[in-house]
């Protein structure tokens, strides 16, 4: 067993004591104080990066290319965006929630055949633009997967709300503003990260394939993504809206960047597909 | 060292009386001046509130109580046979434990509330500012706030609300946050009302609107708040831009139906809004709580969340005990270890005695022996005295914070021939009732 298989072993490890530790927080006390749970989260955080970098010397490409690598990249940003939202913002509730994803997603990964060279590693060496291209997308997939977890928790706040049960979950979700307003930002920040990425794709897909857009089905998952998230600050933005329905449509743009990402890469053949093409 | 804890509370004595003995802040170090007079060696302290009247006090003996109890019946201008079954007495680790469960919040009428914490500080830092406590009341009062933080971190005993007003704020923050960019709308100018509304402000909500039928008075409680009175029929419109409503008419019929509430929350845009219906019989309609973004509690609602954060808060009791007992174990061993302290004084002291003898009668016989051998024979002297004295030390220590202490030290006293300064060797940890007063 390799060094990055030990790291990865202690990284799984690491966020799933923490899951633990931030699940405990919210549903039982007395509980292990919060710092515990950062503090494991954070050592998790750094050995998940050293895995990345251990796997990167080794292939000698960023850690993008295959559905392992970009599993593994994904749950990072996630984990180090959740971190610093912690840390800025005094927001606890969603670190179980983001454990337990960037768990799921390592051990989906771990699951993944190895090595498998995918034809984006071939078309990658044409044009600059692929790791922007994928590293971009990638980011805005981790945003808006703390947007969900942040309507998530809107939307099971304001149902205890109105339930009036204000129990222990109650008190350890944030306030309704404080999550309406969060999914807000992260949404801004992946909708930015996204078009980066799709613009880039094309950008890339010109260099490599000759043509900017070919309608694949990724591609046209990203376009509706992209779609229901401008929807969403459109409505947001311009008209002011908020609460339940805005955080509902939060949600349902999850539901495509999951297809984008899971459901296109695994089910679909395609210029993007992962299981090769 | 004798420490005592003379006084009464909402157990043990009715309100009157409570009033009759309470010792207002302002006259608090004149009340401590005269009571450190009755015994310029002791320590006291005076802890009064609406719930309690407390008096700690610490001196070499006993003797001293029936003087602080008296004291206190002329202080307050009562008769003996008035407080006679209302007051209670504790005395050594009792009264440190009884000050911890004062602290801790346990021992008050609202379990858990926090303002006793503050209050207990309060008493102190007047007290220790003036010179009135010392060895003894120092160290014991910094345990007791510390024994109050950590009872309040380490379990649920000061989690929740407790009252209708602070669950009122306490949910306003749930749903929006800060609530310093907020705006309160108060219907009706009730007493009630007006309370929420001081906790709303008192937590940061900035804007205020009131409206009522009669005018005036909302202006006038409008003026209260630097807010802003609206006529009885702008209330619609006023729906838009307030987020917390407080309802308090003495109307027959809800004032609010869910149409009314429908056409604000379409102007607000799905912005949430919090109705806190405090009127009784009810202000707003029962179909308005099932709009979405709308979140209605009417009274019952919130005396439900009262109960329930009042069940939470005492099933923490029992941690609370927990934390006091062992605290109450270390005051003990600290406390009890300063009556070790004469008799080591003593003991040394009859050495030291004897070597000096022996010493002097050495210097009339040997007159040949130099200064330096007389010097030289002293400090192997001392040197034997101090290797004597090492293990009987820790074991008069370790006795002194024994259960049998006063027979083990008196032991000791009787075998070295020693007669502490303290003749009141007896020990003081039963609480004395006064009367039948009491019980926890």
């Amino acid at each position: 067993m390799g060094i990055d298989a030990v790291l990865l072993g202690i990284t799984l490890a690491l966020y799933g004591i923490a899951a633990v530790i931030y699940l405990w927080r919210m549903l039982r006390q007395p509980a292990p104080p919060l710092r515990v749970a950062t503090g494991i989260m954070l050592l998790g955080l750094a050995s998940h990066a050293a895995t990345l970098i251990i796997s990167s010397a080794g292939s000698r490409h960023l850690p993008l290319f295959n559905l392992f690598e970009s599993l593994m990249f994904t749950a990072w940003v996630l984990a180090a965006i959740y971190l610093f939202i912690e840390h800025r913002f005094g927001i606890t509730a969603l670190g179980a929630f983001v454990c337990l994803a960037a768990l799921g997603m390592l051990a989906l990964a771990v699951a993944m055949p190895k090595g498998i060279e995918t034809g984006l590693l071939i078309a990658a060496e044409h044009s600059p633009w692929s790791t922007i291209h994928i590293a971009s997308s990638l980011i805005s997939y981790a945003c808006f997967a703390l947007a969900f977890g942040a309507s998530l928790a809107y939307l099971w706040q304001q149902r205890l709300l109105k339930a009036k049960r204000l129990g222990l979950l109650h008190q350890h979700l944030p306030p309704l503003h404080t999550v309406d307003r969060l999914a807000y930002e992260m949404v801004m920040l992946g909708f930015f990260t996204l078009t980066v990425g799709i613009v880039t794709g094309a950008l890339w897909a010109e260099s490599a394939w000759g043509n900017y857009w070919s309608w694949d089905p990724k591609e046209t998952w990203a376009l509706i993504t992209w779609l229901v998230y401008a929807g969403y600050l459109h409505i947001r933005v311009i008209g002011g809206w908020q609460g339940k329905w805005a955080n509902r449509l939060v949600m349902t743009g999850f539901a495509c960047v999951l297809i984008t990402y899971f459901w296109v890469s695994f089910f679909i053949r395609g210029l993007h597909s992962y299981v090769g093409y | 060292m004798h420490l005592v804890v003379i006084g009464l509370n909402h157990e043990t004595a009715p309100i009157d009386l409570r009033e009759k003995l309470r010792i207002p802040e302002a006259g608090l170090t004149a009340a401590l001046n005269e009571l450190k007079s009755l015994d310029e060696s002791g320590e006291c302290l005076i802890l009064s509130t609406c719930n309690r009247t407390e008096i700690y006090a610490c001196a070499p003996s006993r003797a001293g109580d029936a003087a602080v109890r008296r004291w206190l019946e002329d202080y307050c201008g009562v008769t003996s046979a008035e407080v006679e079954g209302h007051l209670y007495s504790r005395a050594g680790h009792k009264a440190a434990e009884h000050l911890f469960r004062v602290a801790a919040g346990i021992d008050s009428l609202v379990t858990g509330e926090a303002q006793i914490l503050g209050q207990v500080r309060y008493a102190y830092t007047t007290a220790s500012a003036g010179g009135f406590t010392g060895a003894i009341l120092n160290p014991l009062f910094q345990q007791a706030i510390a024994v109050g933080k950590r009872a309040r971190t380490e379990t649920e005993i000061g989690r929740g609300a407790f009252s209708v007003s602070s669950v009122a704020v306490q949910l306003a923050k749930s749903i929006f946050g800060d609530l310093a960019s907020r705006t309160a709308l108060i219907v009706g100018a009730s007493k009630m009302g007006e309370l929420t509304i001081t906790n709303l402000v008192g937590a940061g909500c900035a804007s205020v609107l009131v409206t009522n039928r009669t005018f005036d008075r909302a202006r006038d409680l409008a003026a209260r708040f630097g807010g802003e009175a609206l006529p009885f029929d702008e209330l619609a419109p006023a729906l838009a831009k307030a987020d917390i409503v407080i309802t308090a008419t003495g109307a027959r019929e809800p004032i609010l139906t869910r149409a009314m509430v429908a056409a604000a929350m379409r102007a607000r845009r799905g912005r949430p809004l919090f109705f806190v219906d405090i009127a009784v019989p009810r202000d707003i309609a029962a179909e308005v709580n099932s709009l979405d973004n709308v979140f209605v509690y009417n009274i019952d609602d919130l005396q439900q969340v009262i109960t329930a954060d009042l069940d939470n808060r005492r099933a923490a009791i029992a941690g609370v005990e927990a934390i006091i007992a062992e605290e109450t174990a270390s005051f003990t061993h600290w406390f009890r270890g300063l009556e070790a302290v004469p008799v080591i004084t003593a003991l040394r002291e009859r050495f030291d005695d004897i070597r000096e003898t022996e010493m002097a009668k050495l210097r009339g016989k040997l007159r040949h022996l130099s200064p330096e051998d007389l010097d030289a024979i002293n400090a192997a002297a001392r040197t034997i005295i101090n290797k004597i004295c090492h293990q009987p030390m820790i074991s008069i220590k370790d006795y002194s914070s024994s259960e049998e202490a006063a027979v083990k030290l008196a032991t000791v006293c009787e075998l070295f021939g020693l007669c502490p300064e303290d003749e009141d060797t007896e020990r003081e940890d039963e609480s004395i009732e006064i009367g039948q007063a009491h019980g926890h």
